[in-house]
């Protein structure tokens, strides 16, 4: 029997950083917060296994994100079908910072917006990127370098000082 | 990291979720709900490969994602006496995807690479900005897709697409169209790169160039594309590729299969490709 004290501890310390990552690459909080209660689901049912790995947060963060990047893939291929027969899309009302964010991050491609969200929102570096997501460390600073520029014009802020990428 | 996009991430942080998050005994039980439903779609599949072996069975898919043995096509409808032609495979056996054996030497693991279960998210699909199935009209006559991935050395943890420390990964995406549909998935592949291969990228983001360098060196067709990503270095964009990587794309019948490695650029695609398409046979 897996240890739910241990879990449940897990579950509460953890959560909310999870949720703010896949709200981040969804810019659908509902989904998001669905994506991250199904992956704590499948984290409880092989807990024995994940409560030992070294980083179990970066277990479930891998689970929720692909969960909620393959519904909001679907969702988008939704709205566009919307769109073709002219209906209104349904709009989220977040604060306006935050709706200008995910706008701009929702025209990434999603390697780019996967890798923005892990390293600028989630603090991972970029090894722990690459690490998470399966792909060579210069294939994350490309994919760093390519969203931050696509960032910055989108927002129209300035960003070619920081040269961390 | 405190620059300006780690400012504007400040408003992310601390963001409430739409509802309170559930109880961690919700959660857990959430879990064990999964866990039974997966035992029942075990049984099921034990069940129905029982009925088979028993000659009950219509001989078709059992589990998602595997196809067992089409149906005999000689088969007899027990009651009217007359035969019945067999059903045209749906589904793509793990038969007719790469294996270790297929990779030549090294310690190779399976992992899960992100996969590309949906149509609509067709391998090449991101290459066009404005990318829209209508426009490539194999898809819609796509059967199914099944991928498989992996890696020599490193460590794996499922579910992926986890690996880390691999030497190198090799990557593989079947297709299955509906008859006489596949030549016409090659078709789509060239167009998508003549189309978008060496589009002007939008404001912002770095260059990258899509090219057929070879043609019709395994299977009935097949290609291979050359992949050459730019990045920027500060404001401006080097002359050559930060990334140049290649995929394969090769046909036999109705199954296309795509596949990548992560080292040893086009040779070492070009023979994945003719052992793919030896799978596919």
């Amino acid at each position: 029997m897996p240890d739910s004290e241990s879990f449940d501890a897990f579950y509460r310390a953890t959560r909310q950083r999870l949720f703010e990552c896949a709200y981040a690459l969804t810019g659908d909080a509902a989904e998001a917060q669905d994506a991250v209660h199904e992956a704590y689901a499948r984290a409880w049912q092989r807990w024995d296994s994940v409560a030992g790995y070294d980083d179990p947060e970066s277990w479930v963060r891998t689970v929720a994100r692909r969960i909620a990047v393959s519904r909001w893939r679907r969702a988008r291929n939704r709205l566009v079908a919307h769109r073709r027969l002219g209906l209104p899309p349904s709009v989220p009302g977040p604060s306006a910072e935050r709706a200008v964010l995910a706008a701009a991050l929702a025209r990434l491609p999603i390697e780019q917006r996967t890798a923005i969200v892990l390293h600028h929102l989630c603090d991972l570096s970029v090894v722990d990127v690459a690490r998470e997501t399966g792909a060579p460390v210069g294939t994350v600073k490309a994919r760093l370098a390519r969203g931050r520029r696509a960032l910055a014009a989108q927002l129209r802020i300035d960003l070619t000082e920081e040269s961390h990428v | 990291m405190s620059d300006k996009l780690d400012s504007l991430f400040d408003h992310v942080r601390g963001v409430n979720p739409p509802a309170a998050f559930a109880p961690a005994d919700q959660v857990r039980r959430r879990g064990r709900q999964r866990s039974h439903r997966k035992a029942l779609a075990a049984g099921c599949a034990v069940f129905a490969v029982t009925a088979v072996a028993a000659g009950v069975g219509t001989g078709w898919p059992l589990r998602s994602g595997q196809d067992v043995t089409p149906a005999d096509p000689t088969a007899t409808d027990t009651a009217t006496g007359t035969p019945t032609a067999a059903p045209a495979p749906t589904g793509i056996p793990a038969a007719l995807m790469l294996a270790p054996a297929d990779l030549g030497p090294g310690t190779w693991q399976e992992f899960t690479p992100e996969v590309h279960e949906h149509k609509d998210l067709w391998y090449w699909a991101e290459l066009c900005a404005a990318y829209g199935s209508a426009r490539f009209p194999s898809l819609a006559h796509q059967l199914s897709v099944q991928t498989v991935g992996y890696a020599d050395g490193g460590q794996v943890r499922t579910p992926g697409p986890e690996v880390v420390g691999a030497r190198s990964t090799v990557i593989e995406i079947v297709e299955r169209y509906a008859a006489g549909r596949g030549a016409s998935n090659l078709d789509d592949v060239r167009s998508v790169i003549a189309l978008c291969g060496t589009a002007t990228p939008p404001p912002g983001e770095a260059p990258r160039r899509y090219t057929i360098v070879d043609s019709d060196f395994a299977g009935e067709e097949s290609v291979l594309v050359k992949i050459e990503l730019w990045g920027f270095q500060g404001a401006t964009v080097p002359p050559d590729p930060t990334l140049v990587d290649y995929a394969a794309v090769v046909r036999v019948g109705d199954l296309v299969a795509t596949v990548q490695s992560s080292t040893q650029g086009a040779d070492r695609v070009r023979t994945l490709a003719e052992r793919a398409a030896a799978r596919l046979r």
